[in-house]
């Protein structure tokens, strides 16, 4: 390679920062700049200019924010909105009848139970609100209730226990669906009654059935109850919605609560205090869900650069910028 | 609203191109000039600023032409970039007038 390509093949990369759209539209324009400027023989780029285009790239990526989410992902969160509470009512329907059956040996009512334990009543106000189609009331409802229960895992040293994590990355879940989705109208619109319906039973029936064919003294009863419930409701979600594309990323979605859980059931865990390497188990798996599904959720490509300019038909070859996009 | 002072890059570059239209290159080294060669608009710089100024609607694309085989885009002032540079022009110019007379380097001044 010639020392000319030899450069330009190394701006390229340095230029590989920047926003999809901003490179489309400048790449070839700045590479003209940089190598107007370079010396001649050069075969690098200045480490001032290095650093100099990695800061502009990360100057007009905050200035732009995130790329905009694909509307399947969008979709797939405006679902989980309406799903994510449903799992929550699930769990703590499960945890009524596990609780009953195990300490009393019988059911009792959520109208004995609430009065005795009103924190119950969360998942039944955000159930409601969801329901209301109140997405403002509901996502501050979710963000005091999941700080709140973040800041009390950590005071009573629990953030290593795998049920804070599901309740945690649930609300999480829970909160970035209310946030950057249509909301709980679209969620309600794709999932439909019947369907609905269907995810409802899932999750209080995998709450409270599946708990005591599961539960061995080995593994904490909770947890099973939260796994089954998160479970059970996954697979009513891809068979409610099958084989469609929001279908998929909705499972996808739930999937990522469901990480601490399935390690904590798999017994990698071990009873005691709990060791950086508990808490490795337990967070990385979650953390990479995470971060699958961001990843794969961000579009390939977008125009940030004069996407409100007028649009003008593509260009002839090579780079092109809308009036103003500059 | 009182507007915030434009930083030094942009401040060059409207001023290179209040001269007229001109490419990417062609400011870096008007700005060089303009600052007497105390600044060099990388084009990390460069470009951040323009992303900025083109979406405040302050410069525009004028025209593109291809040289060597290598894109250029000539940049220009809008009516608004104009309007804005003149204020800063003004802002600047009374803040140095004020220093001036206060150090007594204005003739007649205390």
């Amino acid at each position: 390679m010639s020392e000319r390509g030899e450069l330009e093949h190394r701006y390229r990369r340095l230029l590989a920062w920047y926003p999809a759209g901003h490179r489309r539209d400048h790449e070839e324009e700045m590479l003209g700049v940089l190598l107007a400027a370079a010396r001649g023989g050069q075969r690098r780029p200045a480490l001032a200019d290095a650093v100099n285009l990695i800061w502009g790239a990360l100057r007009i990526r905050v200035r732009t924010g995130p790329a905009p989410l694909d509307p399947r992902w969008r979709d797939a969160l405006a679902v989980c909105s309406v799903a994510a509470p449903l799992l929550l009512l699930g769990v703590v329907t499960g945890a009524l009848l596990s609780l009953d059956a195990a300490h009393l040996g019988r059911i009792v009512s959520w109208w004995q139970i609430i009065p005795a334990d009103p924190v119950l009543l969360g998942p039944v106000a955000l159930v409601a609100l969801v329901l209301l189609q109140l997405r403002r009331l509901a996502a501050l409802a979710v963000v005091v209730v999941t700080v709140g229960l973040s800041l009390y895992a950590v005071g009573a040293s629990a953030y290593g226990s795998a049920g804070y994590m599901f309740w945690v990355v649930l609300g999480a879940l829970e909160t970035a669906a209310l946030v950057s989705s249509p909301g709980p109208r679209r969620g309600l619109e794709l999932i439909g009654r019947r369907r609905m319906a269907a995810i409802t039973i899932a999750a209080m029936a995998a709450g409270g059935l599946l708990v005591s064919a599961l539960a061995t003294p080995a593994v904490p009863m909770p947890v099973i109850r939260d796994l089954a419930v998160v479970l059970g409701s996954a697979a009513a979600a891809a068979v409610a919605i099958r084989s469609s594309a929001v279908g998929r990323r909705v499972v996808a979605l739930l999937a990522i609560p469901a990480c601490p859980l399935i390690v904590a059931v798999s017994g990698l865990t071990p009873a005691g205090p709990v060791t950086t390497g508990d808490l490795a188990l337990i967070y990385l798996p979650t953390l990479a869900g995470l971060s699958i599904v961001l990843l794969a959720s961000r579009r390939r490509d977008r125009g940030h650069l004069g996407a409100d300019a007028p649009h003008r038909p593509d260009p002839p070859p090579g780079p092109h910028s809308a009036p103003g996009g500059c | 609203m009182s507007q915030r002072p434009l930083q030094e890059p942009a401040f060059l570059i409207l001023t290179a191109l209040a001269g007229g239209a001109q490419h990417g290159y062609g400011i870096t080294a008007d700005a060089g000039q303009i600052s007497g060669g105390r600044v060099r608009l990388r084009a990390g710089t460069l470009y951040a600023a323009l992303d900025r100024l083109g979406g405040d609607g302050l410069v525009e694309v004028d025209h593109e032409e291809v040289v060597d085989g290598r894109l250029r885009r000539y940049y220009q002032l809008t009516e608004a970039g104009a309007q804005r540079l003149a204020s800063e022009v003004a802002r600047l110019r009374a803040n140095t007038t004020a220093a001036a007379q206060r150090l007594g380097l204005i003739a007649g001044t205390p």
